[in-house]
């Protein structure tokens, strides 16, 4: 099993093999900025803190510039991981839960991983860091 | 005569063998020539031998084609093209496969435009003789043709004017800051016939150079919705629609193909005619002259460019 945590919200999520972060999210009823899911645009920018992913498609350098890539930075929509990762996605990535069933489910189902990460929270829409108790 | 249509688009696709698949499976244009790492497609209603050309090597736009009436326009617009001092060259017969001579300019927002008068005519899928309306091997979307394209450019009403005095293309729709400054294009809709636009341009720093989108044409708002029915099967991912735009009254889908260009099926929409006064859309009505019914449009449509 492949776990993606995301830095800073306290929400840790099981990837199926193949899928790429954007994926993930969303069938964990999370959102965040997009455009074109095709790895063209450069919108869905996040952080690699640590783990490894390789991109699905060729992503050209317009979208994703080399340097970026040597600092760890990567598109969601065509990041896969490759290990157990940690991703941070940064404020103007605007991650936000827009399905709460879905996020609960995605708890749930990674329930073990919940024991590691605390106490269970509320899930509610809008920005994730709300999910986080206090 | 001048210019008559959008003859041919030359993008540049990241992955060769994917592009292939969407445009001819999902979109449902026929490969007419494999090169390899270049190949060329038409619709099933195109006549001349291809529409659209793919490259592998990164994204976005190489060049656009249009079609001109006779050889002698071609001198007709060089001539004039000379008074504005862009770059230009006559292109020979072969420089692009199965065209003869024409004329490449290089627009002020720096896109690369050819004009050529004659390409070799291969037949429609349906033919000639007694054609029936449309083929039964149609694949996916079936697009029969080619529409437009929206590029982008710094300075709107620099380059609208080279086309409008150069390539005799007039002014359908415009886009301005508000009713006070109706003469500063932001976008701008030209034609060269009865379509709506042949060519549109939207501008942003920056933007010169690249393409917002080019378009399919399809028939009408069902083949719209089962563009989109195909594209969900897919998995394409949509930006908008299916709705209508005000501007051009046209009934669309904009989506993006596997290399993340955007891409557009664009139906219907009223006749556009030369002596029809301009229409005028202010920046604050954006969002309903492209999303007519939803009046929203999505943070990428007016900031992605590839
Ligand atoms: S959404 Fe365009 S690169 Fe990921
Ligand atoms: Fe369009």
């Amino acid at each position: 099993m492949t776990v993606i945590t995301l830095d800073g919200t306290g929400l840790a999520l099981e990837a199926r093999p193949g899928e790429s972060l954007t994926e993930t999210f969303r069938r964990a009823g999370l959102m965040m900025r997009d455009g074109c899911l095709r790895g063209g645009c450069g919108m869905c920018r996040v952080r690699v803190v640590s783990g490894t992913i390789t991109l699905s498609r060729t992503v050209c350098e317009q979208a994703l510039p080399l340097a970026d890539r040597d600092q760890g930075l990567t598109l969601a929509c065509r990041a896969v991981p490759t290990s157990d990762v940690t991703v941070a996605i940064p404020p103007d990535g605007k991650l936000r839960c827009v399905t709460p069933l879905l996020t609960a489910l995605a708890r749930h189902q990674s329930s073990l991983i919940g024991d590691v990460m605390g106490q269970p929270v509320a899930i509610r829409s809008g920005p994730l860091p709300e999910l986080v108790p206090a | 005569m001048g210019v008559v249509r959008l003859g041919y688009i030359h993008v540049r696709v990241t992955d060769i063998e994917e592009a292939k698949k969407h445009y001819c499976q999902t979109v449902g244009f026929r490969l007419v020539k494999d090169e390899g790492k270049r190949v060329f497609l038409k619709g099933w209603d195109e006549w001349e031998h291809h529409s659209v050309v793919l490259e592998e090597g990164g994204i976005g736009v190489i060049k656009l084609g249009y079609k001109v009436a006779k050889a002698d326009d071609l001198e007709v617009i060089e001539a004039k093209a000379k008074t504005f001092g862009v770059a230009m060259e006559r292109m020979s017969a072969g420089d692009n496969l199965e065209t003869a001579d024409g004329l490449r300019i290089t627009l002020p927002s720096t896109h690369t435009i050819e004009l050529y008068h004659n390409m070799t005519v291969t037949g429609s899928d349906v033919g000639r003789i007694n054609p029936d309306v449309f083929p039964r091997d149609l694949v996916g979307i079936g697009a029969p043709r080619i529409d437009h394209a929206l590029l982008g450019c710094d300075n709107v009403n620099e380059t609208e004017k080279f086309l409008i005095d150069v390539f005799d293309f007039y002014q359908v729709e415009r886009l301005v800051p508000d009713l006070e400054h109706q003469d500063v294009s932001l976008a701008t809709w030209l034609s060269s016939g009865n379509r709506g636009h042949d060519l549109a341009l939207i501008q942003g720093e920056g933007y010169s150079g690249k393409l917002h989108h080019f378009a399919f044409q399809l028939q009408e708002w069902s083949d719209i919705l089962h563009a989109g029915q195909i594209m969900s099967m897919d998995d394409v991912p949509i930006e908008m629609g299916p709705t209508q735009h005000g501007i051009t009254r046209g009934k669309t889908i904009y989506y993006y193909d596997p290399s993340g260009n955007r891409n557009e099926v664009f139906a219907d929409g009223y006749t556009a005619q030369r002596d029809r006064p301009t229409i005028i859309w202010t920046a604050d009505h954006l969002a309903k002259g492209i999303n007519y019914v939803n009046r929203t449009l999505a943070e990428a449509f007016t900031t992605v460019l590839t």
